[in-house]
Formats: structure tokens, C-alpha cells, sequence
């Protein structure tokens, strides 16, 4: 009795559900999303060649700007949203910052939240190239322009600027270094990041490209191996150890990111054998190691994805607000730290979570890093 | 009906309830905007996909089960809603079905381990939690796809404040209501959960309720993971992983007893929305999403105290 007493509850509940939702009957909001984006890209005219006129965004300060990160599952992560917060902190513009713990779906929930609790722009930083479209989309509708960096999304209309370094590029200018050292000709191995993962194989793509362009096509360049090493140093470390069992001649490493090198430069000397160029990263870790063994003829280059993407994003977002036409998409020419200028990078004192790529004054650097 | 004798007999209810209305007043009280229209239909708008899993999840607990693989099937099922098969609402409709018989086929899976292999529920559904996430990634091994816009407004369109898809959350929330409280179905299941020995000897055919109740939930999961990807927009192997968990965390709230046979799924509403609007009110006022996954742990420790000190002190 008393159970069906619930059931016939619930089943009111259902039902009024279903009144309320049919009550406003037949209307959608289908029709009226794309024609409101129809609109702001008919006004997009007259800014320039691959510029964005943002005359519709335009308010007057203070702003509150929301960020939305898709996590900070390492420390090049966690130092670039260090650099928007010291950034945002510079510019006087208050700054709310949510963390989906690698979840998108939770990402989705923290940006509609973020727009409730009302903000004037959006950063985002997204976990997937196409998850967020949807509530972004929205967001440009309600007159918040969007802002995203650090990792590319697909729909156009799902963002009014995008800032961020080329993968591509990223991986050409360590590869052009690495063939040059070798005058393009002899044997090397590959450390790759994560199968499948986007940024990858765009650096991967760019090590392509160089050896394209070497005058044989890279005809003499012997790739030996190529190793998913998931850019950890223990992985590059074993990786290395594999390489150096099996290949008597390896004239060099193309390596995409630090931690890994770092495991193959100490794979080289466990083994005996005198190393040889390898390509880097920005990460402090791998430039002190880099820094000690330029005693032992060590040569490197590093590239960076410059943990400062936030601030560039930032600036984008406050050029919106002023109404000022942005760039569609921003790409940062990608800084390389070289074995010329290493000093006035590397940081001995500092802990190797430390991106030696910074805008971070010294200072604020010193809370974080300093060992 | 004596309403004492009611609110004694549904005191987990009421517990699950009050706790809800208190989450509602923090919410409240601590932000302005909290109780706004647009944040209200955000909350239901986040909270669809985890009640329709969990709407599947609580027949497994009802028989002193679970299912684990629950996250797994949300995984595959965003990954074949975001597979191009052919244009148009034919087009999605065919993804649908193939979604939703992906799902029946985990579920048949899932009952055949544990009904005729005699696999533990934990074991079985952790072993096809592997295997179907292997499948997810295979058929999207990056996150991406498409879903059209048109599909993702159908669900998550907005009537005044309540997105579509609530109806769906509604029907099934009915549909299970039913089947529970007036169907044979429903009585088997709670005499299965409650005591199995005494259920077959009485003649329930006990393996055919495992079976059907494991069907149930993974393709209410599935339909869970169609209401994820229409949010969304796309496909993600990996996107499922907290709805495992979330949707015991989900039961356990809802006053449903991990050891079978107790609970009903009225409960569930609440503790759906408990889950959600924490994570809500957290970050209406900035808090770091470190604490929404503790806060999270915390509430559920709590309940679960206040359940069983309710319990002993019934003897």
C-alpha cells in the first residue's frame, strides 16, 4: 500500500515534469543559435585578413574574466596557470579559475557554472578539440567572447580567438637543429609522447618536415627506432637503455620533450658511451643536467611551449572587451633556448618543476621554485 | 495511512531529502546567482547523464550486486553517437539503436558471467569494465567526432528553465517506479536481493532476474551515455570513468543498502542532485575542485553514518 503510495507519487512528479516541459509547447532554440551566429560572422567584415572584429563584446571595466583549465596533471601546466594568475593579478582584472581534473565532461559543467556566477570573458584551455563547442558556442551568444589556448578546438564558431605555440613548428625547429648538427647524415632515434595524442604527432609531423627539407630529402638520415616514451623520464630512460643495446652507431636523439632527454642523456652515460646531440625542452630539470654535461661536449637545443600562452590569451580576451579586432588565431613563434644563451636560463637553484621559458618576474618565481 | 508510521517506515528518505534542502539553503546562502533559472536548469542539465546510470545501477544493488562496467558503457557510448554514419536525424537514429544494442549486449554479457559461469558480480562487471573500455578506445582511440548541433539542442534545448532531457530522466525514473512497485519484476528483485536461498526455493527463477536486471542497467547506461554525448558534442573513450563510481555514490545517498534487497529508488532524485549541486555551490563560490571531490567523500561518509546508527538504534 504504502509503496504504491511512493510509486503513485513519483508518477505525479513524472507527470508534472512533463506538463511544465511541454507547457511552453513547440518552441526550440535550434533555429535561433545559428542565426545569432550567422549574424556576428556578417559582421566579422572590414578587420583584416585573418582578423576578428569583436565590436559586439565591447564593454567598460572592471572585468571579471572566468578560466577554465582542463587540469594540471604536470608542472609545465601548473606554471602556466601560475603565469595567468600573476598576469591577470598585473592587469587588475579579477580572475576565476576552475580545474576539471582531466574530466571534460566536468569541464562542460565548470564553464556553464563559471558564465552563472557571471563573467565579462572566457579562457579556456581544453581537454578535448570538440567537448566544450557546445557551451561556448553559448557563451559568444550571450555576448562573452572566448579565448582558447594551449590546444586547439574544431568549430570556428566556437571561439572568437585561439593563442597557443604550432606543434608543427615546435618539432621542425628541433629537427632542422638536430639534421644541421649531423650535416644531414647519419643514425638517430626517436622518443615520441603518447600514441594517439594530438600534440604528438604534430611535433612528430615537424621532425617530417625537416628531414623533408634537407636537400636529399633526408635520404641520409636512418631512423633507427622510434619510441612512445609518454614524454616521462623513466620511459625515455628504457627506451634509450633498448636503443642502446641494440644499435652500435646512434649519431643522435630527437627527442619532444625534456624528461624524456633527461633519461637519455643518463641512459648514454650508464652505458658508457660519449653522447651526442639530443633535442630538449624548456623544463629547468633538463637544462641543469644539459648545463653539466656541456663538459662533456654535450650539445642541445630546447624548445618551449612557452608557459606564458595564458597571458597572451589574457591580453586577447581584454583587447575583445575594448572592442579591438583580435587575431583568429595566434600562434607564438616557439622559443628555443640554445647552447650560446643557456646560461641566462637555467636556474641551479631552482627545482626542476621550474619552465625556464618565464614572464614570471624573479621574484614571484623565487615563492615557487627556489629549492 | 498513518503519516508517523510513513515517515518511520521512508526515514531514509526523509534523511536523503533534508539532506538535499540543507545543500540547497548553503547554496542559497552562499551565492546569489545559485538560485537563478539558468543555474537551476544548469544543475538538471549536469546531473541527467549520472541519473539515468544511476537509475540502471540500483538493480544491480538491489540484488546485493553491482556493476562497475556502468563508466565503460557511458565510454562507448559517446564513442558510437560520435561515429559519422550517415547524414540527417536517420542518420543519428541509426546510432541510437546501435548504442542502445551495445549496450543490451554488455548487459547479456555481464548476466551470462554472473548468472551462468557464477562469477562475482565485483569481478565480472570489473573484467568487462576492461573490455568494453578497450572497445571505446578502439573505436575512438582521441577524443572527437561529431554530433550535430541539431541532436545536441534536441536534448539539451531549454523549455524555461528545464532542459529536454530531463523527460527522459523523468520517463525512465517512471518506467522504473513501475516496475519496481507493481510489477512482478520488481517483487522478484527485492526477494532475490533480500535473501536468494529463500527466493528460489519459493520459486522465483532467480538467474532470469539477474539477467534482466543486468540488461536493464547497461542499456539505462547507455542511454545515460547518448545523453553525455549529446552534451557533449562528441565522443571520448575515457569520458565515462567517473560514472562508475558516481552512480554507487548515487544509490548508497539514496538510502539503496549495498547488501540487497533494501531501498527504493525514489531516493535517487535527491542524491543525484546532492552530488551535482555540491560541485555547483563549490564552484559558484571558487572553490579549488580539490575540495568538490572531498566534500564529495565527506557527505557520503556522513549519510552513510546516519543510515547506520539509525539502523543499530532500530536493533
Amino acid at each position: 500500500m504504502k509503496k504504491r503510495m511512493l510509486s503513485l507519487l513519483s508518477l505525479l512528479l513524472a507527470g508534472m515534469l512533463t506538463l511544465t516541459a511541454c507547457g511552453n509547447g513547440g518552441q526550440t532554440t535550434g533555429g535561433q543559435t545559428d542565426e545569432d551566429m550567422g549574424d556576428a560572422q556578417a559582421e566579422t567584415t572590414d578587420v583584416g585578413e585573418g582578423m576578428v572584429d569583436t565590436s559586439q563584446f565591447k564593454k567598460d571595466g572592471p572585468y571579471t574574466i572566468g578560466f577554465s583549465n582542463i587540469s594540471v596533471v604536470n608542472t609545465f601546466r601548473v606554471q602556466m596557470v601560475r603565469e595567468l594568475e600573476y598576469a591577470a593579478e598585473q592587469a587588475g582584472v579579477t580572475l576565476y579559475t576552475t580545474d576539471a581534473g582531466g574530466d571534460t565532461s566536468k569541464q562542460v559543467s565548470d564553464i556553464q557554472d563559471l558564465m552563472a556566477r557571471g563573467i565579462d570573458a572566457l579562457l579556456v584551455a581544453p581537454g578535448s578539440t570538440t567537448a566544450t563547442n557546445a557551451v561556448t558556442r553559448k557563451a559568444i551568444d550571450q555576448g562573452i567572447p572566448v579565448i582558447v589556448f594551449n590546444s586547439e578546438v574544431e568549430d570556428e564558431s566556437a571561439f572568437t580567438g585561439y593563442v597557443g605555440t604550432d606543434a608543427i613548428e615546435f618539432g621542425y625547429v628541433m629537427g632542422k637543429w638536430l639534421l644541421n648538427e649531423l650535416d644531414g647524415k647519419g643514425n638517430i632515434i626517436v622518443l615520441d609522447g603518447t600514441a594517439g595524442a594530438g600534440v604528438g604527432e604534430m611535433r612528430h609531423q615537424g621532425l617530417q618536415k625537416a628531414l623533408d627539407e634537407l636537400p636529399d630529402g633526408g635520404k641520409n638520415i636512418n631512423i633507427l627506432a622510434t619510441y612512445y616514451a609518454d614524454w616521462a623520464y623513466d620511459k625515455g630512460k628504457q627506451a634509450t637503455e633498448q636503443a642502446l643495446a641494440a644499435y652500435p652507431d646512434i649519431d643522435g636523439v630527437w627527442s619532444q620533450g625534456g624528461a624524456m632527454t633527461q633519461g637519455a642523456i643518463e641512459a648514454f652515460q650508464a652505458a658508457g658511451r660519449p653522447l651526442v646531440p639530443m633535442t630538449g625542452e624548456d623544463s629547468n630539470g633538463f637544462l641543469k643536467l644539459w648545463k653539466e654535461a656541456q663538459s662533456e661536449g654535450f650539445k642541445s637545443i630546447a624548445a618551449s611551449d612557452a608557459a606564458w600562452q595564458g597571458e597572451v590569451a589574457l591580453e586577447a580576451a581584454l583587447k575583445a572587451l575594448a572592442g579591438e579586432p583580435i587575431e583568429k588565431y595566434n600562434y607564438i613563434p616557439v622559443p628555443t633556448i640554445t647552447d650560446a644563451d643557456i646560461d641566462q636560463y637555467v636556474r641551479p637553484e631552482y627545482s626542476d618543476a621550474y619552465w625556464c621559458n618565464t614572464k614570471m618576474p624573479k621574484e614571484v618565481a623565487d615563492q615557487y621554485y627556489l629549492e | 495511512m498513518n503519516l508517523r508510521a510513513f515517515i518511520k517506515r521512508h526515514d531514509n528518505l526523509f534523511i536523503v531529502y533534508a539532506i538535499l534542502l540543507a545543500v540547497a539553503v548553503v547554496g542559497a546562502v552562499s551565492s546569489p546567482r545559485f538560485l537563478t533559472g539558468i543555474n537551476l536548469g544548469n544543475i538538471m542539465e549536469q546531473a541527467v547523464g549520472l541519473g539515468i546510470v544511476a537509475l540502471g545501477q540500483v538493480l544491480t544493488i538491489l540484488l546485493a550486486g553491482i556493476d562497475l562496467s556502468v563508466g565503460a558503457v557511458v565510454s562507448m557510448s559517446t564513442a558510437i553517437m560520435s561515429l559519422e554514419l550517415s547524414g540527417g536525424a536517420a542518420g543519428i537514429l541509426l546510432n541510437i539503436l546501435l548504442t542502445l544494442a551495445a549496450g543490451a549486449l554488455v548487459g547479456v554479457f555481464n548476466g551470462f558471467g554472473i548468472v551462468r559461469l557464477r562469477i562475482p558480480p565485483f569481478i565480472m562487471t570489473l573484467s568487462t569494465m576492461c573490455i568494453v573500455n578497450g572497445v571505446a578506445l578502439k573505436i575512438r582511440p582521441v577524443p572527437g567526432g561529431s554530433i550535430p548541433y541539431e541532436f545536441m539542442d534536441l536534448l539539451f534545448g531549454r523549455i524555461g528553465i528545464f532542459p529536454h532531457a530531463v523527460l527522459l530522466w523523468a520517463v525512465a525514473g517512471a518506467l522504473l517506479v513501475w516496475l519496481l512497485g507493481s510489477r512482478r519484476l520488481g517483487r522478484n528483485l527485492y526477494a532475490v536481493g533480500g535473501n536468494p536461498t529463500t527466493a528460489a526455493l519459493s520459486g522465483i527463477p532467480v538467474g532470469r532476474v539477474r539477467m534482466q536486471a543486468h540488461i536493464l542497467c547497461s542499456v539505462l547506461a547507455a542511454v545515460g551515455g547518448i545523453c553525455v554525448a549529446a552534451r557533449m558534442g562528441s565522443g571520448d573513450a575515457t569520458l565515462g570513468e567517473t560514472y562508475s563510481m558516481d552512480s554507487v555514490t548515487v544509490c548508497v545517498l539514496g538510502g539503496v543498502s549495498l547488501f540487497g534487497g533494501q531501498g527504493n529508488i525514489v531516493g535517487l532524485l535527491a542524491s543525484t542532485f546532492i552530488l551535482t549541486g555540491i560541485s555547483n555551490i563549490l564552484n559558484m563560490v571558487g572553490v579549488s575542485s580539490y575540495y568538490q571531490y572531498v566534500f564529495k567523500g565527506l557527505i557520503l561518509l556522513v549519510t552513510v553514518l546516519v543510515f547506520s546508527i539509525k539502523d543499530k538504534q532500530k536493533g
